[in-house]
């Protein structure tokens, strides 16, 4: 066993490793590594060797004396030194060898940047640096002493003998630190006669093992440019030996140390789920699946490593919390290559999946169970980094909780005359997931979701009647599936970048009356859906308050565009014509100008928005949140136009 | 929107007539200004109106393309009014499939009979319409007697897949293409010599004046040029108010050509001689007849526009006018 080991840096220190270098973990990092080894010696010359994966320096490399240094561009150090001394000599040697070691953290910030958009990003990096194994051995620990008639005389008897081997070996890092020393003898006499006598020992070898490490945190800074952490691997080597005429002693130590540095590499700890990095989506199915993988990368140069030893102690978990139901998410971490790979429990049939699995019957419930979170990577309990990330739910899948509002059947506007053909919500059906979300963050109690038979082109629709029994003036909203965040509004748009926007006319007070700016404010995510449910509330708004296709008698609508007179007089239309600006027709020029100023306000709610397709899923649309542009979407620009923009009603008085 | 004292003396309509004759040399620059991005889209209707107006062959590729893929930017689900509230791609399908009607080219069959199945065109209420008026078009030309006439309508309806009760009440989209289309058909036979086309159609029990448009071209079958033209200014005249059944007037004055425009440029006269009681009785016909004008594509009729606007604030008008064409008041007529 003893012998084995000592073997074993041996043969670790002659036969071969290939080099391995730093694999970058993509263009934001990329990890190098230098080092440099100072040599020390003094006294006699054992036989002794350093190096990785070859003795590549030996004793002489300093000149016999002296110290030196040279390029050593390997993270594992292996020595070895055999020395011995006898018949009336001694021997006495000190080695210092130092290994500097510099783990070069190259860091490129993100240099996305886009108009009215800000964030900010992560810059320390946590690691673990260790060492494993971290050996001193020893092999060959002889002691003799020889007594009785000399056969080289004079003298002519050794009648008395002795032998001496005393050494010391530490080997010391940042994480760790092992020794071995021992002082041995054996000594003999000849007596009178001058009679055969002798002591022959060998010693059990002495070997120290260890292992170590430290989790550390290394702030990269904000702009381009390189970080260094420096590590220090020592090993100190006193070797003695001496031998009366007929005596001897001698011996051979060894030892190594290997090292490296583990880091979070999924999801990357450096990654921005701001433009896009880190991102993660629930799948469509049920029951709702998302899966995180969670994996650290082991770096080392010139060695291979074993991370068995770490995969016991690390734990990979996210906060906040993700709801699963049956899973056991970060259950366990196995090694596997230079890696260590998060794994989590399936509670259907005990058996281990890769990845941070959460599985539910249905999507978690709150909008506020998606979105930003952090999946930390903690060894021992400590945590040693963090990844952030964004958890997105799937905009166009039905796999939320039931009991959403939605149903299906018909829903159609003769567009000749914008009357109903029919409103018939016939079945109840789960609204998609971007609904059921965006209604959490943004009151739209007043409306379904609609799907089945569909006047072509409209996002939504507004049904009016009346109660049976009170005949109350009673509007309905049905959203459309158009609205959702990833379905194309306006294919032919010539900047396809917006074909998925809402294009809302923007108009401003001119002169005392209401003008089109020729410019449309197109918005995207939960901001359509804002501009959709918004528009659609003042139809019924007014509807139900009777100003929109007022009651027979209650207010003449001479110009037929379904507009009380009375109320577009006083609210700065002109009740003469249909088309106070041409080509919108009145009853929409209100509602456009009014879900202008709604949307205005509700700029905010992007921060809320986890949908697929949605304003931050993927790389934020520019400019952010929103743009102003004519009407093939040509002339973009985050301004809106300028003069006396209207967001609601009564206007230019 | 006050009317001025201004405007409402006499003294306006001098400076009218002076300016008139110097057309051009003061116009303000707020009507100079052309800023309209809605200029491509408004004219690309222009475009396809004309085409089923003169039948012109050549169109039809173009005129399919526009139904498949309505280019209609931002006003692709905007809702405008051109003749009635709709997303502008959608006014530019019906359009297209109304000209298409017109021509009544049969190549266009096949390719309209494939997008029964296609998401673009399949809900359109003018698709079955268009290809059974195209259809029957080809196989009756020109029914010179009641059999003939018969076949024709009999022929269409049953294509379009319409009931008669559906017809005869006349509300639904479908319903009121198929009277529009209908009314075309009669007033194309009247007008090659049978002239019992549209009293059959009543004694079949279709009501073509439930639709207003089918009503208009009816009433105008059977006048000359002149009388259309008259027939027209009376019902122009005769609007209190502006409303989309004025749009359809104005189109219809409009397709009557020079002899249109010379009455309305004369009605434009009489309104300068016109004493305002209020605003009603002013801004509304004038607003009328300069849209009218703007409907025309004569230079005359854009320089009375600009002249009159430099004299009076209709903003209205002024938008339409901006327009780079003649404007389009109704897509579907």
């Amino acid at each position: 066993m003893l012998g084995r080991t000592a073997i074993g840096w041996i043969t670790f220190l002659l036969i071969f490793l290939l080099p391995t270098f730093g694999l970058g973990q993509g263009e934001r990092l990329q990890i190098r590594f230098n080092g440099e080894a100072t040599l020390s010696v003094s006294g006699d010359v054992p036989e002794f060797g350093f190096g990785a994966y070859t003795l590549v320096y030996g004793w002489g490399v300093c000149g016999g004396s002296g110290s030196c240094t040279r390029d050593y561009p390997w993270s594992i150090l292996g020595f070895v030194a055999r020395w011995g001394a006898g018949s009336g000599y001694s021997f006495s040697n000190n080695i210092r060898l130092i290994l500097h070691n510099n783990f070069i953290f190259d860091f490129s910030p993100p240099t996305f940047s886009i108009p009215n958009y800000t964030y900010s990003y992560k810059h320390s990096l946590g690691f673990i640096y260790f060492a494993k194994p971290l050996d001193v051995v020893s092999a060959d620990l002889i002691t003799s002493a020889w007594c009785g008639p000399y056969s080289n005389p004079p003298p002519d008897c050794c009648s008395s003998s002795y032998a001496t081997l005393d050494f010391s070996v530490a080997l010391r890092t940042s994480v760790g630190e092992v020794a071995i020393g021992e002082n041995l003898d054996s000594s003999c006499s000849a007596g009178e006669n001058c009679g055969v006598n002798f002591e022959f020992i060998e010693w059990p070898p002495p070997y120290h093992r260890g292992q170590g490490y430290k989790p550390h945190q290394v702030d990269l800074g904000t702009r381009q440019g390189s970080t260094v952490h420096r590590e220090k691997v020592e090993a100190v080597l006193q070797l003695g030996a001496f031998g009366t005429l007929c005596g001897a002693a001698g011996g051979t130590v060894s030892g190594g140390a290997s090292t490296g540095i583990v880091l979070q590499s999924e999801p990357h700890p450096l990654g921005v789920p701001a433009i896009g990095e880190n991102e993660y989506v629930w799948e469509s199915d049920r029951p709702a699946k998302l899966t995180i993988r969670a994996r650290a990368y082991a770096y080392t140069w010139g060695w291979e490593p074993d991370l068995g030893w770490l995969a016991d102690k690390t734990v990979f978990r996210v906060e906040p919390d993700i709801p699963t139901e049956d899973t056991k998410p970060g259950y366990k971490t196995v090694a596997r290559g230079r890696e260590l790979v998060a794994q989590s429990l399936d509670g259907r049939t005990d058996s281990l999946m890769d990845g941070l699995v959460y599985r539910s019957q249905y999507l978690p419930p709150k909008n506020s169970d998606f979105g930003k979170k952090k999946v930390y990577f903690e060894v021992e309990g400590s945590k040693v980094d963090y990844a952030e990330v964004e958890v997105f739910y799937p905009a166009d899948a039905s796999n939320h909780p039931r009991g959403g509002r939605g149903c299906s059947g018909r829903f159609l506007i003769d567009l000749n005359t914008f009357q109903l053909i029919a409103c018939e919500c016939n079945t109840h059906i789960e609204p998609e997931n971007w609904f059921y979300y965006y209604s959490q963050v943004h009151d739209a109690s007043d409306a379904w979701y609609a799907a089945g038979e569909i006047t072509p082109y409209i996002p939504a629709l507004t049904c009016h009647g009346t109660r049976p029994g009170t005949g109350d003036r009673v509007s309905q909203i049905y959203i459309l599936p158009l609205t959702s965040p990833c379905r194309v509004l306006m294919p032919d748009l010539e900047d396809e970048g917006l074909s998925r926007h809402l294009p809302i006319p923007i108009f401003r007070c001119e002169n005392g009356t209401i003008r089109y700016t020729q410019r449309f404010l197109y918005v995207a995510g939960i901001h359509k859906f804002i501009g959709v449910v918004e528009h659609e509330k003042v139809h019924k708004k007014m509807y139900e308050e009777g100003s929109l296709y007022p009651p027979d008698n209650s207010c003449p609508d001479l110009d037929r565009d379904g507009l009380c007179d009375r109320w577009e007089d006083e609210n700065g239309l002109n009740s003469l014509t249909p088309r106070t600006v041409p080509p919108f027709p009145d009853a929409e020029l209100v509602a456009y100008i009014i879900g202008y100023g709604k949307v205005l306000d509700a700029k905010e709610k992007w921060k809320e928005d986890w949908a697929t397709c949605g304003l931050q899923f993927g790389t934020p649309p520019s400019p952010f949140p929103w743009v102003y542009a004519d009407i093939n979407g040509r002339n973009p620009s985050s301004r809106p136009p300028e003069g006396n923009i209207l967001k609601m009603l009564p206007a230019c008085q | 929107m006050r009317v001025s004292r201004r405007w409402c003396s006499k003294r306006w309509c001098i400076m009218f007539g002076i300016i008139l004759l110097c057309s051009g040399l003061r116009a303000p620059a707020q009507v100079l200004s052309n800023e309209a991005n809605l200029d491509p889209i408004v004219c690309q209707l222009r475009t396809i109106r004309e085409a089923g107006r003169l039948r012109d062959q050549s169109q039809v590729a173009q005129l399919l393309d526009n139904l498949i893929h309505p280019r209609a930017g931002a006003l692709g689900t905007v809702k405008v009014d051109f003749g009635y509230t709709a997303p502008f791609a959608y006014h530019l399908q019906i359009a297209s499939l109304v000209a298409l009607a017109r021509i009544g080219n049969a190549s266009s069959l096949p390719v309209l009979e494939k997008l029964r199945g296609e998401s673009c065109c399949k809900s359109l209420p003018y698709l079955e319409p268009t290809i059974a008026r195209i259809k029957v078009e080809l196989a009756h030309p020109s029914p010179k007697s009641q059999e003939a006439w018969s076949k024709k309508v009999q022929q269409f309806i049953e294509l379009s897949g319409l009931s008669l009760d559906e017809l005869t009440q006349g509300t639904s989209p479908k319903a009121r293409a198929c009277l529009l289309y209908l009314a075309e058909m009669a007033a194309h036979a009247y007008e090659q010599g049978y002239h019992q086309a549209f009293k059959d159609l009543v004694s079949w029990g279709i009501r073509l004046e439930t639709d207003f448009r089918a009503n208009l071209i009816m009433q105008l079958a059977y006048h000359t040029l002149e009388q259309r033209v008259e027939w027209l200014m009376s019902h122009l005249k005769a609007f209190n108010t502006t409303t989309h059944h004025t749009d359809y007037v104005i189109q219809a004055l409009a397709d009557c050509g020079d002899a249109g425009l010379k009455a309305v440029l004369r009605w434009l006269e009489e309104l300068c001689q016109t004493e305002c009681a209020d605003r009603r009785s002013f801004e509304v016909p004038l607003r009328n007849c300069l849209l009218a004008l703007c409907a025309f594509d004569k230079p005359e009729a854009k320089n009375a526009v600009q002249n009159a606007l430099s004299r009076h604030s209709l903003p209205d008008v002024l938008d339409v006018f901006k327009i780079n064409c003649p404007y389009v008041f109704a897509s579907d007529f």
